[in-house]
């Protein structure tokens, strides 16, 4: 933490300016939530004022690492590495988070759990070793949505991309939940193992924009280098966008900027574009791009704080009810998840379901 | 992350009564979160590693009016401080719970209850955020036209306890020339509607009360349609009093500019918004900022905070020494118009501005500085945090008068403040009758001892100063203890007024108590 | 109980036997009072030993400035004496200051010397209809009047920034004076329209404006009057600050436009106003001040609000004649008019159903003290048959059954308390017309 010293400083004396913008403290209303506070607690255990007990680590865990408070603060503050740092040292001195316990163990059985369910549901012709470029759908992708993986190789289909082969592991994420809680060991491990496997494909096409960050971005920066080309599904569609061949669209649809393919990894206009194909309309949140608001469900913020997870989905979604816009739409399985929690009356899809919708051709075979 | 709180005491146990255990903390996080605001003075605290000066026992999050009036009956029970909390972004420490008790944070109730366009009329729940207030009637073509600098993070509770204003006062008023209705729960959990039909109308006597006579928990407030058209124009005058005459000038002939600022020498060396005028030099403090960073990253990030807490704790001799630099380095005072409106209203009262600003003496600097300032209006507020991380302090003082004392008013605070602090002023929030001076003042102590009280002598001689210019001791950021003291002299006889206010309204004394001079 | 005699040399000795009296001719100005002596003071301090002095022997004492023959007043009349406390002789402006323009006078002035003393000095109290101008500034600070209001100048208890009061127990306040404030409650705002319940308002600081460098008048007509009303808010809503701004239904119009009955030749419209079917028709009259360049502005952009309303502009003529009468009338409207504040999304609905309530009866109508967030409708009979009193009773149930609230003083809740507190021994008599 001697690294974050200004950070740890200059937010302890500051007066909230990025508070308003902060998704749980905004969901909660809870000071001790707003960066400010959770960057004082830290501050305070760094410099023992207050002695390294729970009760001051936990608001630690209220925090999506979705950078927006950087976004509002003249310093550059980085909130989001500054408390994963902390739990880091919470996860060494034995205080994480009780939702969090176990989490090593229940990465490796969920990974376990979902490359399973993959082989299951998909043939083994799709998961060709020679293959160049691969896809890699992310955890939440199979977990709660696997049609979407369908959805997208439908669409490379549709585009003649038939050559993407599917990445089957040998995790089914590429390890951000161990980055996000702190367990650094666990976390370093997964990612030489996933970066031994990046080895076959000269292009990696990531469904999740956490994942496809952790191993185009934090990685490499990290140590674990690669050279592999690694790009979100928008991003690797964006070029072919023209070329879709859109056979019903919707009327108007609101787009959701995923933080970690926004904010994170400036990935703005590809899936406005291919959005765009597929709707009449394409609408803004009031923030939007650099300024768009969390959807609730980054840095473990649903198994720590769900009553926050929510509280922010909701908020996120009560705009899109206010304009009467019946569609909203994400590039993330994880914001999809979460905004779908809400349960609003407004559908909430990923990006690849609506292109697949706005291109399925009854006539063209299925796949394997 | 709370702790589920024992109920081990009778006051807990009736909490759990009012509200589910999820909404209520003992934890010792919380209690060490919410036992400040923005005071200054706490940080001097923070900064000695004591963090938690006056922990509340309990913090409450009230989701409706009946929760918070049954909390207040329960407390009143119990004989126990209840302290409304907001943003706490107060810088009075108006929001401590220094007698402990319960801290109601009213930030779930943040609904935005009815917006009327046709009526101009917007109702809300007190607990939501400043920001997103003006966002939700932005999102209908309105705005509430109130800009403090802690829009982003106060609440609207708080803007109405405390009196606040934005910075486009002058053209849409304080926070309580915009309240049409207030919903209030008393000290004795009442709950009340309050409006202005009411004839006397006690809103303005709840408005800037700081949580002492009751808990604001509803709002209506007047809105406007959201402005097509904004412009600004900067003006640079020789000396000071030159600018003060072109403000009273142009409020006194009926035109309402949006904006009305004059840096003072000092102010305008040191802050001067760096969109400023091509070729010519930054802002000594915008200098210093960068200078220092580079010099202190080459030597090490001590000796940047050593220059700095150097400079402020010889501020006499920097008041001086700028002073007697200002004829040869400064581009005197800069004033700040902005107007905001109708395309041909903006144009005819921007034109008239213009031709009394040159009238009297200023000399035409464009559009730059005060876009520039627009575009940088909150930034500010980040300085406070390099100056306390080196070791130094920096406070405010706002003030106000009518334009017959302003000159002296002035003069008498920065005589006062000269050789205690470094010394910048602003005047803005300008009416017909007077304006406002915000002084903002800087200096450093070696150690915790010697910071406060210095700290204490700077705030005690400046407000002498102000009451003995017939000036009044706060313009908007109210007086919880801070200013607790001079209370008796800015107010008089009409103290025991309050007081008979505070035995009708909080008859068992549990709202706020030690703020206010009460 | 203390005997008279003992009261009246006891006020003698504060105010001098000369301004102490129990002549018939005197105490009959107050009848429904009954007093049993008048007094007048001529300072704040003698103000508030008049109060102390009749608290300590249990003496009632009702305050005014002219007289008055209100019969109902609060609390309840008891047994104990009663004196009037007469301000009238109060009317010394303490000082005028050109440079902060606020004025600084006693509360027994009528409004029409005060506006006359602060026009020398080329100053204002603001474009109050001139109606009001008969109350003296302790009675309209006190008791608000509702037709205090001008657009740009707000109400006329806004102007006020700050008072001297004089409590029942004989002590003295002064509100700290500055243009704004966050040191606590605003307590001047306790006794203005506490209608001297809570304590007697003595002196008052009031904010003041320069006479206006330019002055327009123009006046419009509109095919009903709630397209009228449209264009007022319009006209506000887009940022004008006009000094009056004032709406008539047809029978008014006729009433304030023409009131000699002969048409206005070379201008079209008061024909076809009177020729209008109906209660519909509508009028508008805007009275702009300020820099004329600024004024100009304002009323191209009055003009437009106006046209896209539906509004055909009268001639010049019309608005400055009805402007200079406006100057003049020092008089409370006959016949008596009973007002409710409308909204304006009701406004539509409640111009329609008003005069229908009342349709066999020739009903005058308007709307002024416009806000953005609603107005004043007033109404009255045309013919002047019945009792003033019983006319407004009538038009009182017309409104209510409109679903409008008419316009009376609405005490807040508290009220009796915070009396309870600032005169517990109810010393202050309220009197109510």
């Amino acid at each position: 933490m001697q690294q974050y010293v200004k950070e740890l400083e200059y937010c302890t004396y500051c007066p909230k300016m990025c508070r308003h913008s902060c998704p749980v403290s905004g969901a909660t209303g809870r000071e001790t939530l707003t960066p400010q506070s959770k960057m004082e607690l830290m501050n305070m255990l760094r410099r023992t004022a207050i002695p390294w007990e729970q009760d001051y680590v936990l608001p630690a865990y209220g925090c999506t690492t979705c950078q927006l408070c950087k976004q509002y603060c003249a310093h550059g503050n980085d909130v989001a590495t500054v408390m994963q740092v902390g739990r880091a040292e919470a996860e060494r001195r034995r205080l994480a988070h009780p939702a969090l316990v176990r989490l090593e163990q229940s990465f490796r059985s969920r990974s376990e759990r979902l490359l399973a369910k993959l082989h299951h549901e998909y043939s083994a012709r799709l998961f060709a070793e020679e293959a160049q470029v691969g896809y890699f759908a992310g955890c939440d992708a199979i977990d709660t949505s696997p049609e979407e993986i369908r959805d997208a190789l439908v669409v490379f289909d549709s585009l003649d991309l038939n050559f993407v082969r599917l990445m089957d592991g040998p995790y089914a994420c590429a390890g951000y939940p161990l980055w996000a809680g702190g367990c650094l060991d666990a976390a370093r491990f997964v990612a030489t193992e996933m970066v031994q496997s990046l080895r076959r494909f000269s292009t990696l096409v990531v469904g999740c924009p956490a994942c496809t960050w952790l191993l185009r971005e934090k990685l490499p920066a990290e140590g674990f280098e690669h050279n592999t080309e690694v790009l979100h599904i928008s991003e690797f569609l964006y070029v072919h966008a023209e070329r879709l061949d859109i056979r019903r669209t919707r009327p108007a649809a609101f787009y959701h900027d995923p933080c970690y393919l926004g904010r994170y990894l400036r990935v703005f206009e590809p899936p406005r574009r291919l959005v765009t194909r597929c709707v009449e309309t394409l609408k803004e949140f009031f923030y939007t791009g650099e300024e768009a608001e969390c959807c609730g469900g980054g840095g473990l913020v649903p198994h720590t704080f769900p009553e926050a997870a929510l509280g922010q989905a909701r908020r996120r979604m009560a705009e899109v009810e206010l304009f009467g816009v019946d569609l909203v739409v994400t590039a993330c399985p994880t914001c999809r998840r979460t905004l779908a929690a809400a349960e609003s009356s407004v559908e909430v899809m990923d990006l690849i379901a609506l292109l697949a919708w706005a291109t399925r051709d009854p006539n063209r075979p299925a796949l394997p | 992350m709370q702790t589920r709180p024992q109920p081990s005491t009778a006051v807990g146990r009736d909490l759990l009564g009012v509200l589910p255990a999820e909404r209520l903390s003992q934890g010792a996080a919380d209690r060490l979160i919410y036992s400040r605001d923005m005071w200054p003075k706490s940080l001097l605290s923070v900064r000695d590693n004591k963090p938690s000066v006056h922990p509340p026992d309990y913090v409450v999050w009230p989701e409706s009016t009946e929760e918070v009036s049954r909390i207040i009956q329960l407390a009143g029970r119990h004989g126990v401080p209840v302290v409304p909390y907001g943003g706490g972004s107060g810088v009075c420490g108006g929001a401590m719970a220094t007698g402990g008790g319960i801290v109601v944070d009213l930030k779930r109730m943040n609904a935005t209850l009815r917006i009327d366009i046709d009526d101009h009329l917007a109702t809300f729940q007190t607990g939501i955020n400043g920001q997103l207030l003006e966002d939700q009637l932005n999102l209908r073509g309105l705005t509430l036209g109130h800009f403090p600098a802690s829009i982003y993070c106060s609440t609207l509770g708080g803007w109405l306890a405390a009196r606040s204003a934005g910075q486009l006062s002058s053209r849409y008023g304080k926070i309580e020339d915009m309240v049409h209705g207030l919903e209030v729960v008393l000290g004795d959990g009442r709950v009340v509607q309050c409006h202005t039909g009411h004839t006397p109308d006690l809103i303005p006597l709840l408005v800037g009360s700081e949580g002492t006579l009751g808990v604001i928990t509803e709002a209506t407030m007047r809105v406007h349609p959201l402005a097509e058209y904004r412009l600004f124009r900067a003006y640079e005058f020789p000396r000071i009093a030159a600018g003060c005459e072109a403000m009273r000038r142009v409020m006194q002939r009926g035109l309402r500019p949006a904006v009305v600022r004059l840096y003072d020498e000092m102010d305008t060396l040191m802050a001067r918004p760096s969109g400023g005028r091509p070729g010519k030099k930054p802002g000594l403090l915008d200098t210093i900022t960068q200078l220092v960073p580079r010099v202190g990253d080459a030597l090490g990030g001590d000796l940047k905070q050593s220059l700095l807490r150097a400079a402020l704790s010889r501020a006499g001799m920097v008041n001086r020494v700028v002073e007697s630099l200002v004829p040869r380095l400064s581009g005197g005072c800069l004033a700040i118009l902005g107007f905001e409106g109708e395309q041909m209203l903006v144009e005819a009262e921007a034109a008239l501005c213009h031709a009394e600003y040159q009238a009297a003496g200023g000399k035409d600097l464009g559009e730059g500085p005060g876009m520039a300032w627009y575009k940088h209006r909150y930034a500010v507020s980040y300085k406070m945090s390099p100056i306390f991380a080196s070791g130094g302090f920096v406070d405010t003082m706002e003030v106000a008068c009518t334009w017959d004392r302003l000159m002296d008013l002035y003069q008498e605070v920065r005589k006062a403040l000269g050789p205690l602090a470094v010394v910048l002023a602003h005047f803005s929030h300008a009416y017909p009758q007077g304006c406002s001076i915000y002084f903002t003042f800087a200096a450093s102590a070696e150690g915790r001892v010697k910071s406060d009280s210095l700290y204490d002598e700077i705030w005690r001689t400046g407000l002498s100063a102000v009451v003995k210019s017939g000036g009044t001791i706060s313009h908007h950021h109210g007086v919880g203890q801070s200013k607790a003291a001079f209370m008796q002299e800015e107010h008089g006889a009409a103290m025991s007024v309050y007081r008979k206010l505070k035995i009708v309204m909080d008859p068992a004394g549990i709202l706020n108590p030690g703020k206010m001079g009460l | 109980m203390t005997d008279h005699d003992t009261i009246a040399s006891q006020l003698a000795e504060i105010v001098g036997a000369t301004h102490v009296s129990s002549a018939p001719a005197d105490v009959d100005a107050y009848g429904g009072l009954e007093p049993l002596l008048v007094v007048w003071p001529g300072a704040a301090s003698e103000v508030a030993r008049v109060l102390r002095t009749c608290t300590e022997l249990g003496v009632a004492v009702g305050v005014s400035a002219c007289g008055t023959r209100a019969t109902r007043h609060w609390p309840v009349p008891d047994d104990r004496p009663r004196i009037a406390l007469d301000t009238r002789r109060m009317l010394n402006i303490l000082e005028v200051d050109e440079l902060s323009l606020t004025v600084h006078s006693q509360c027994g002035i009528k409004l029409v010397h005060l506006e006359q003393a602060l026009n020398r000095h080329g100053l204002t109290l603001g474009a109050y209809p001139a109606l009001i101008q008969r109350h003296t500034l302790g009675g309209i600070l006190a008791a608000p009047h509702p037709m205090a209001h001008s657009p740009g100048s707000g109400w006329l208890t806004e102007a006020c920034m700050g008072v001297s009061v004089a409590n029942a127990d004989g002590t003295v306040m002064h509100t700290r004076i500055a243009p704004r404030k966050a040191t606590g409650p605003d307590m001047a705002r306790l006794y203005l329209g506490s209608h001297g319940s809570l304590g007697v308002i003595t002196t008052a600081v009031l904010r003041v404006h320069r006479q206006p460098e330019q002055e327009v008048v123009r006046s419009y007509t509109f095919p009903d009057m709630a397209q009228s009303i449209e264009a007022a808010r319009g006209i506000l809503a887009r940022g004008a600050r006009p000094a009056r701004l004032r709406v008539l239904g047809k029978e008014q119009a006729l009433v304030e436009l023409e009131p000699s009955g002969v048409a206005d030749s070379g201008a079209p419209v008061l024909g076809s106003l009177r020729e209008s079917p109906g209660h519909g028709s509508g009028a508008l009259l805007l009275v702009l001040a300020g820099p004329a360049a600024l004024v100009a502005a304002e009323q191209r952009l009055a003009d437009e609000a106006a046209t896209a309303a539906g509004g055909r502009e009268l001639s010049l003529a019309v608005g400055s004649r009805w402007w200079a009468r406006e100057a003049g009338a020092a008089t409370e409207s006959l016949p008596v008019p009973v007002g409710a504040r409308v909204c304006y999304a009701d406004s539509r609905l409640m111009l329609a159903s008003v005069p229908g309530s009342v349709q066999r009866r020739k009903v005058l109508v308007w709307a002024e003290e416009f806000t953005l967030q609603g107005f004043t409708l007033w109404t009255a009979f045309k013919e002047v048959n019945n009792r003033p009193t019983q006319q407004a009773a009538l038009m009182r149930s017309a409104l209510l059954d409109a679903g409008l609230d008419p316009l009376r003083p609405d005490f807040p809740p508290l009220l009796d308390e915070l009396r309870q507190l600032l005169d517990p021994t109810q010393t202050l008599v309220v009197m109510e017309a």
